[in-house]
């Protein structure tokens, strides 16, 4: 939630009053004028400028309030300017095997978001911040992502949440985080649908960072495939030019060593998976090791302390299995986010107090004048899974419809396997479950069968052979 | 006189942050540029920057008047100046939704030789904990507020306040970041590091007077070279205890509890005659004493300020910077707070215990402790051997420690365990 800047235009006291300490107080009625964002990374509609509102606030004494003086409205006042009417959008897994997309202001910024929906998950996109991953909802209403928002690091940079995406080269912390993209909104076949985000960077010139999310409906998660082009320096110079703008900022890294026009680009995901509970070290984090799967707990730092950046490859782990999950032991709420380990440098965490900020780092790319580098992530809700440092799988419940619960089974495996089926034991009976196998541009494959189960047949359990090894999970009667 | 503090001097680098319109900072580029312009309408003054904070440094004052004379003329400048660009001053021991602690650090001299401040860092320790619940002042840190009076001093000012070993003068090496740190290669004082970024003018001159009264006494009854095992864990739960409660601590003291109150009211007394080489005495403690009587501190301003702002970090520091335009504000509260009751020792075993979930490392635990690690020790084997935590290894070797209540334990046990920690 944003927070405006106000100047007081006119004032008067309703009451005057002694605290039980026995300080004076002063209660005012103000007449407060929208001078802007009090947070000024983050933009606010312009539409709210100049906007005049009545507020009541309460004043220590002899400090009172005058004409002219500027305030800061907290997020209740800032909401009644920003976005008066409530929002009719709301997330909302489907009860029908499709999928939706919808614009509004979920969360009354004064900026509409994309809301993606489909009987597994809800998700929303902000296109107006850097077109973040924000939230990742399953079918048991849990958010997988924390969104602290009031925490301004250096550089001015807010910890706002969800997954957002980062260039190394643009500078630190760069712009990418909240600039506003551009995005188109493409309908793809049998149910699925896609939602294109677009920016041309600053810095590094001539860089163009487009994201695609993906939504199908028997897939339990959103895909994000993300197109880095460079139209190189001349292009750029040129383009710039024409705008009536000089070129300034030509990039240090611009001319490769043989003389050719490339640029360097180094693309990471930085997310914030949420914290549940109270007890911090409940919410773990499975990461696939040479001997089977390590949990990193997440320890919240003590007496005000900020953490240490930790890169769990320096821990004796790999990141061979291409996966990373992240799961509160006693609730589930479990998140997999999927990538190609051949591409990712460096996988790490950093513990803070607001929640573990985990980066996913790829290695660097040159991109010749021209050309394109890709890379993709897939982030998944589920409730059950089993995972060996080889291979994953994940059991998500959806929301249940007419033709009763949906599931999604999804491995991720190391092994080399055509095809791939799960044999479901449930009350009612048993059955096989075919699963399909998805390439992921830039995050690898992995293999996906659906079915729906009446809600009388859970529990139930699902078992997975690959590769010489048998994975089962439990899908308990709740999500 | 001693030949340590052979002229004895005081001054401070003071950080304040400078804001925006908006209530944030106005940025390390401005903050620069703001520094340049004061040292040139103050070519005695030696202003500098730390990060994106003004740093007030006003020099080595033989006297109290001569240091709140000189810190005067430069708050006048100082608002003069930042008052022209539109921007507003913050005096506190943090920005509250803003990246690191503020502090307010005293320098006393004049030393010539290592050893000799080696001796006074030693000598300080047991006042460490005082001046740092007198200048209590950073009760809402990066959004989160209610546990600390200082959260700066609880969080060791990011590692820029830490407590510091005790060693041998012979022994030791000259170290940076210590709660009191000989800054004998730097220059030649030593340097209180603990105290928080103080509001008001008068109150940083009267603690600053303090603190070279009492490095005086130290040097004069060469008192604190030898230290207990006791008094060491003391001084160190009392730290922790003066960012909780600030001046309603109740510290550890000779083997007896005793209420921060007559701590300082005695360091008081102990620095009379230190103070008097500046040519001040008690009464000139003006607002130090008072804040002793009603044990009020800065914090306590901030809190009464922010309880009406519903914890929202962003609008206190704006109505908090609208509130600081006058130069008085916090003599001005003080004279109208009540006073505030000394509270009970705080627990720091129900504390420690608190911190400890399942498998929390033993690397967590010491980074975020204020005991010394064999203190800590001590205290974790308490536990485990009371059945409360265990103790297993990670793969590395690492000791992790897990609250038996958390895995599988009944409410109650776990109940018993944070009563009888």
């Amino acid at each position: 939630m944003r927070r405006l800047l106000a100047k007081v235009v006119g004032t008067k006291v309703e009451k005057r009053y002694r605290d039980g300490d026995g300080l004076r107080w002063a209660r005012y009625v103000l007449r407060v004028r929208i001078e802007g964002s009090a947070v000024s990374s983050l933009a606010v509609p312009d539409r709210v400028l100049g906007k005049e509102i009545t507020i009541k606030r309460d004043f220590l004494l002899p400090w009172g309030v005058a004409k002219g003086d500027l305030l800061v409205l907290d997020k209740g006042e800032s909401s009644r300017v920003l976005c008066p009417r409530a929002s009719s959008v709301r997330g909302r897994c489907l009860a029908s095997w499709r999928t939706e997309l919808s614009a509004g202001d979920v969360d009354g910024d004064g900026f509409d978001e994309d809301v993606f929906s489909s009987p597994f998950l809800w998700a929303v996109v902000q296109p107006h911040l850097g077109a973040r991953l924000v939230s990742l909802v399953a079918c048991d209403g849990r958010d997988r992502f924390a969104r602290p928002y009031d925490h301004t690091m250096g550089g001015k940079y807010i910890l706002l949440g969800g997954a957002e995406g980062a260039i190394l080269e643009e500078g630190c912390p760069g712009e990418l985080w909240k600039t506003a993209f551009d995005r188109t909104v493409s309908e793809e076949c049998e149910g699925a649908l896609a939602v294109r985000y677009e920016h041309a960077l600053k810095s590094p010139e001539g860089v163009r960072f487009q994201k695609t999310v993906r939504l199908e409906p028997g897939f339990p998660g959103v895909v994000e495939r993300y197109t880095i082009r460079y139209a190189g320096k001349a292009e750029a110079k040129s383009r710039d030019q024409a705008g009536g703008r000089a070129a300034e900022n030509e990039g240090p890294r611009r001319d490769s060593e043989d003389g050719k026009d490339t640029a360097r680009v180094t693309f990471e995901i930085r997310m914030l998976p949420a914290v549940v509970g109270d007890v911090g070290s409940l919410n773990t984090f499975l990461i696939p090791g040479p001997r089977g799967v390590v949990t990193v707990r997440y320890h919240r730092p003590g007496y005000g302390h900020r953490g240490r950046w930790r890169d769990w490859r320096d821990e004796h782990v790999n990141l061979r299995g291409g996966f990373l999950v992240s799961r509160h032991e006693g609730r589930g709420n479990i998140l997999v986010v999927l990538f190609d380990p051949s591409r990712v440098g460096v996988l790490g965490i950093r513990s803070d107090y607001e929640g573990p900020r985990i980066s996913v780092r790829h290695v660097p790319r040159e991109i010749a004048k021209g050309g394109r580098a890709e890379f993709g992530a897939a982030f998944l809700v589920g409730h059950a899974l089993a995972a060996t440092g080889n291979t994953l799988l994940l059991a998500t419940r959806g929301r249940g419809g007419p033709r009763g619960v949906p599931i999604a089974l999804s491995v991720r495996t190391r092994a080399r396997v055509r095809k791939l089926t799960a044999r479901v034991a449930t009350a009612a009976g048993r059955r096989v479950v075919r699963l399909e196998p998805r390439t992921l541009t830039g995050a690898g494959r992995v293999y996906v069968g659906t079915a729906h189960l009446s809600r009388a047949a859970f529990p139930a359990t699902a078992t997975v052979e690959v590769g010489g090894e048998r994975l089962t999970v439990r899908m308990g009667s709740k999500a | 006189m001693s030949r340590a503090l052979e002229p004895l001097t005081v001054g401070y680098d003071w950080e304040m942050a400078v804001l925006k319109r908006t209530g944030e900072n106005v940025g390390s580029d401005e903050v620069e540029a703001l520094a340049d312009q004061l040292r040139g309408r103050m070519p005695w003054s030696q202003v500098g920057t730390d990060l994106e904070l003004i740093e007030s440094r006003v020099g080595s004052a033989r006297s109290f008047r001569e240091l709140l004379d000189r810190s005067r003329r430069f708050e006048r400048e100082f608002r003069r100046t930042v008052e022209k660009h539109g921007w507003s001053i913050l005096r506190s021991g943090t920005r509250p939704f803003e990246r690191e602690p503020v502090g307010a650090h005293v320098h006393v001299g004049t030393l010539r030789d290592s050893e000799a401040a080696f001796r006074i860092q030693i000598g300080m320790a047991p006042y460490v904990a005082p001046l740092a619940a007198l200048m209590a002042n950073s009760p809402i840190y990066r959004g989160r507020t209610g546990e600390y009076k200082s959260y700066r001093v609880a969080s060791f000012a990011e590692w820029c306040s830490t407590p510091y070993s005790i060693v041998e003068p012979a022994f030791a090496q000259i170290d940076w970041g210590g709660d009191v740190c000989p800054k004998i290669a730097w220059g030649s004082t030593v340097e209180l590091r603990v105290g928080d970024g103080v509001s008001s003018t008068r109150l940083m001159c009267e603690a600053a007077t303090l603190a070279a009264g009492l490095m005086y006494h130290v040097v004069e009854r060469c008192e604190g070279t030898e230290l207990s095992e006791d008094d060491y864990d003391a001084l160190l739960v009392n730290r922790w205890r003066a960012a909780k409660h600030g001046l309603q601590a109740t510290f550890r003291w000779r083997g007896d509890e005793v209420t921060a109150q007559r701590v300082l009211t005695e360091m008081v007394v102990l620095a009379e005659d230190g103070m008097a080489l500046l040519g001040a005495g008690p009464d000139d403690l003006r607002v130090v004493r008072s804040m002793i009587e009603k044990r009020q501190t800065q914090a306590d301003f901030q809190l009464a300020v922010y309880a009406k702002e519903r914890g929202d970090a962003h609008r206190f520091t704006r109505t908090f910077a609208n509130i600081q335009r006058d130069p008085g504000a916090f003599e001005k509260y003080l004279e109208m707070a009540p006073a505030l009751p000394a509270l009970p020792p705080a627990d720091y075993e129900k504390d420690l215990m608190s911190c400890i979930e399942v498998e929390t490392p033993y690397t967590v635990l010491v980074r975020t402790t204020p005991l010394s690690p064999a203190l800590l020790d001590r205290l974790l084997a308490r536990f485990v051997d009371s059945g409360y935590v265990t103790l297993s290894r990670s793969q590395l070797g690492v000791r992790l420690y897990t609250r038996t209540d958390l895995v599988g334990g009944s409410r109650r046990r776990a109940g018993a365990v944070r009563s009888r920690a």
